[in-house]
């Protein structure tokens, strides 16, 4: 599990979650204790990204009811755990389509596909919260990303290889039947 | 078995076809001021907004964009067949993304080739148009058509 090389702060997790109440960060965080090991790395890909600081307690210091929660940071956005929760509920849309899902002969997601676009979104840390997946009707996994000016799309096949159109202002990048390594530099670069 | 929609699809086509005939002009000929529309499915929006997959085709079963050519005839028809379609695949229909026709035609791509759309009547829809593709360009061509147009293209949603 990865977790065991994060470090965990209880009191910086708080801010973190913002003005979610004590109860509901517990739960959040307990919920990733119990979890199948696939979920725990989902949470601690969100707690990674969070920043939230992990120092396991001592078993003779304080307990996890004894922290407080600090209300002090509201963000502006949407919570990260929100996002999360989101990002989450994407990827379940996509995993739910059957056959045909577009009605006009698609065929459904590769579970395959899916692995590898998460695979790859983990490897890319802070920019991978900026993409959203997609859907393509030939069974693979597209990727999508937007920030000012630019634009990022991939699509991810069932065997790891990767196809891309990048848009910087008028320019555009393509390519094709790249692998996962590659296609990463190709995003530091440009995007 | 057709619908009674596609039958008055068909019946509206031949009312069409004939008055265009009649002005030496082909009724396959779509016109710049025509308002196209994509059908959309469950998987082709986010929320209400359009995603790029709207435009992405399975190269294996399809050789081109299918469209409806929705300012020939009421939208409620195209609507039916498009609900008719989403009954059979167990998805839902959702609307179309809408574009115009003039600004399809605007889009050239890396290659040099412009796009183009073209009436395709079927027995299900005699207003289905079709913007043929090449085969065998790769999946980031396609993707590149599929931006180009969610670019030009708004949601319309049922």
């Amino acid at each position: 599990m990865r977790l065991g090389v994060t470090h965990i702060s209880w009191s910086s997790a708080s801010q973190s979650f913002g003005s979610y109440s004590g109860p509901v960060a517990a739960a959040i965080l307990a919920g990733a204790l119990c979890a199948p090991v696939e979920i725990q790395e989902d949470y601690a890909r969100i707690l990674r990204r969070l920043d939230v600081r992990w120092n396991v307690p001592r078993a003779s210091g304080s307990s996890f009811q004894g922290t407080v929660i600090s209300h002090g940071v509201t963000p502006a956005t949407t919570p990260p755990i929100l996002s999360w929760i989101e990002e989450q509920d994407d990827w379940m849309e996509l995993a739910a389509l059957g056959a045909d899902w577009d009605g006009r002969g698609a065929v459904a997601v590769s579970p395959s596909a899916i692995s590898h676009a998460k695979l790859f979104l983990n490897s890319l840390g802070p920019l991978s919260a900026s993409f959203e997946p997609f859907a393509h009707p030939n069974g693979s996994v597209g990727l999508e990303a937007q920030k000012s000016g630019k634009a990022a799309y991939l699509i991810v096949t069932p065997s790891g290889r990767y196809s891309y159109v990048i848009r910087l202002g008028e320019t555009i990048h393509r390519g094709k039947d790249v692998e996962a390594p590659l296609m990463a530099r190709v995003l530091a670069l440009l995007y | 078995m057709f619908s009674l929609s596609s039958i008055e699809l068909g019946a509206r086509f031949v009312g069409f076809a004939a008055a265009e005939l009649a002005r030496l002009r082909s009724p396959l000929r779509v016109e710049d001021s025509e308002r196209l529309g994509r059908e959309l499915f469950s998987g082709h929006l986010k929320g209400k907004r359009l995603k790029v997959n709207a435009f992405l085709i399975n190269e294996k079963s399809e050789s081109g964009l299918s469209l409806d050519r929705l300012s020939l005839a009421p939208r409620r028809l195209f609507s039916a067949v498009g609900r008719a379609a989403a009954a059979r695949r167990s998805v839902k229909f959702k609307g179309f993304a809408t574009l115009d026709c003039a600004k399809l035609r605007s889009v050239e791509m890396d290659d040099g080739i412009r796009l183009d759309a073209v009436g395709d009547p079927t027995l299900e829809n005699a207003f289905h148009a079709d913007v043929a593709l090449l085969p065998d360009k790769g999946d980031d061509y396609y993707l590149l058509v599929a931006t180009e147009l969610n670019s030009i293209s708004q949601p319309d949603l049922e």
